[in-house]
């Protein structure tokens, strides 16, 4: 067994991204925790508007942890998803597109190897960034008292990252199965958008209700780990998902053609009835007037 | 070892409705230099793509050495040196950086010294990132890449694109070096005057299909002359078409241009019935031969399609 030289090399070209990601997210994390004190003093009797409960779920912002899910918990999960969504799309089949797989492929090394190295490069780089915000959470802390435990932030914060996870094996699922590195991304944007949307809407739409747990947030509930702690659970099916996904796009990748544009075409699909009404694109595609 | 260098059996690999190779039957023996030949689009990429695994068949099987191209394309990887048609890199490595990365995926294959000799031979300075490299750099980076683990066998795709002719000489030096130790190299080009100098055999594809395997040497000794003949006053067309062998190429006012295969004798005496004004012969290229002598196979079959 030699070095794993192309997990070091993803590293390296995903530091930049990993940092970004992590320190924004810690930055963010003091700064909630930090003004949380004078927050504590001055506004503690704010009313929130039934609207915004119904998007961000019945958050009590008059105690610590219905402030800190408010101010961090409810987006920062998604911010992340973004990075999930770069990287699962991006580690193989951006190295496809760009062409470098194919002299990749040309050493001795098998494609399960390749898949798992790279695959073992988002998980790491998730852990990364997970850990990354825990000194946001840990300075402001300890200056100041505040009645939720440093423990229960890390394990909050530390339950993003099942989240993550779920979400880049499924980009890297739909990234081998769809033509372009574009059209996985916006499936999977998609998926997350109406999976965010039916979770918190759920909580206050009746009708919504029966199709929450049809989404990965659903599994992850930041105040319920605040107050009781970390649901297994939930853990267990975003982790189980996340492993059947990356098997799933294991097998994918083993199987098809590289460099060959293969896989479903949704979005050409979706364009083509607006093609035939007359939409055309505007200039470079369509024929000459 | 006495399996062949390279093989294909049925080989046919179909795009959609699109038949990119087509029943393709190639043996290249061990220690060839076998230049694989054809217009762009015509299943050469298609088919070393296959043997690299890169991608599988529709139907047929390919071997390196006796192994199988897909069930034991790791072994096929481990002896074989691919340089891609379409050459990527990573663009933010030095070249150094890159050709290490490579060699990291080949424990103990590369010697220090043999990639100085590649880096010296090619004039390539391996401290500068890959953004940087001119095309033909580029190229040679790819070569270095395919060339430093001394692979038993060799598959360049257009090897010679964007190098300058000095390059490309010593690269053909380099090549004939590898095969006079015994190791293959099997090329693609679609220009058949790039390889005349080194290959031994050519194998031909268009459109998918084998057309031809010639052996070089005997390919040259195919005589092919063009003849030009001015004559005094107006010949007809006829009497020169008719001679076996003979292709009119161009007839302006009194002069003929004749393609003249094989035999001589027939077409002087025709030519010596009528007053001759001027005369010139030129010896063919390896590209007129061929296209005079296989163009003539596609023509055959497009009359036995015809009439079958």
């Amino acid at each position: 067994m030699s070095r794993p030289n192309i997990f070091l090399k993803a590293m390296r070209d995903q530091l930049i991204m990993v940092l970004s990601f992590g320190l924004g997210s810690a930055l963010m994390a003091a700064i909630v925790l930090g003004v949380y004190p004078s927050y504590r003093e001055s506004l503690s009797d704010i009313e929130i508007p039934p609207a915004l409960t119904a998007i961000f779920g019945d958050i009590d912002l008059g105690t610590a942890n219905g402030f800190v899910t408010a101010e961090f918990f409810s987006w920062i999960p998604a911010l992340l998803i973004v990075y999930a969504v770069i990287q699962g799309t991006g580690v193989l089949a951006a190295e496809e597109s760009n062409g470098t797989l194919e002299l990749l492929l040309a050493q001795p090394i098998s494609r399960t190897r390749l898949f798992i190295e790279k695959a073992l490069s988002i998980v790491v780089g998730t852990l990364a960034i997970v850990l990354l915000v825990f000194p946001g959470w840990a300075i402001p802390h300890g200056a100041a008292d505040i009645e939720v435990s440093l423990g229960r932030l890390f394990a909050a914060t530390a339950a993003i990252a099942p989240l993550v996870l779920a979400f880049a094996a499924l980009s890297l699922l739909a990234s081998g199965l769809l033509a372009t590195r574009k059209d996985a991304v916006m499936a999977i944007v998609a998926v997350a958008v109406v999976s965010y949307f039916v979770n918190s809407l759920g909580q206050a739409v009746d009708v919504l209700e029966p199709l929450r747990p049809a989404s990965l947030f659903y599994y992850y509930h930041a105040e319920r780990i605040l107050t009781t702690g970390v649901n297994l659970t939930g853990v267990g099916v975003l982790l189980g998902i996340a492993a059947v996904a990356s098997a799933f796009a294991g097998a994918v990748f083993q199987r098809r053609d590289i460099g060959v544009v293969s896989g479903y075409r949704w979005m050409e699909r979706l364009r083509r009835p607006f093609r035939a009404a007359g939409f055309r694109e505007a200039p470079g595609g369509g024929e000459p007037t | 070892m006495d399996a062949p260098a390279i093989q294909t059996e049925g080989l046919t690999r179909d795009f959609g409705p699109v038949r990119a190779v087509s029943d393709l039957d190639l043996r290249v023996e061990q220690g060839e230099i076998f230049g694989f030949l054809g217009p762009n689009g015509a299943g050469k990429t298609t088919t070393i793509r296959v043997l690299i695994d890169l991608i599988r068949p529709t139907a047929g099987r390919a071997s390196v050495l006796g192994f199988d191209c897909q069930r034991q394309s790791l072994k096929v990887r481990q002896h074989t040196g691919y340089l891609p048609g379409d050459l990527h890199l990573y663009e933010g490595l030095t070249g150094g950086g890159l050709l290490k990365f490579f060699a990291s995926m080949r424990p103990g294959q590369v010697d220090p010294a043999t990639l100085r000799t590649l880096l010296e031979r090619l004039d390539l300075d391996p401290s500068r990132e890959v953004r940087e490299y001119s095309k033909g750099n580029r190229q040679k980076l790819g070569l270095v890449q395919a060339l430093m683990h001394r692979p038993d066998v060799l598959i360049l795709d257009e090897p010679t694109a964007g190098l300058d002719p000095l390059v490309q000489h010593e690269l053909w030096n380099m090549l004939e070096e590898i095969a006079s130790e015994g190791r293959t190299v099997f090329f693609s080009s679609h220009v058949l005057s790039n390889v005349e100098r080194i290959c031994q055999r050519v194998g031909i594809i268009r459109a998918g299909r084998l057309v031809a395997v010639e052996d070089v040497a005997r390919l040259k000794k195919r005589s092919l002359h063009t003849i030009e003949v001015t004559f005094a006053e107006p010949v007809p067309e006829d009497a020169f078409a008719v001679v076996p062998g003979v292709d009119i190429v161009r007839h302006q006012n009194n002069t003929l241009r004749l393609q003249v295969r094989d035999r001589l004798d027939d077409v002087i005496k025709t030519i010596a019935r009528y007053p001759v004004l001027d005369l010139r012969t030129e010896q063919a290229s390896l590209e007129d031969i061929f296209l005079a002598y296989y163009t003539d196979e596609a023509k055959d079959e497009e009359v036995e399609r015809v009439t079958a």
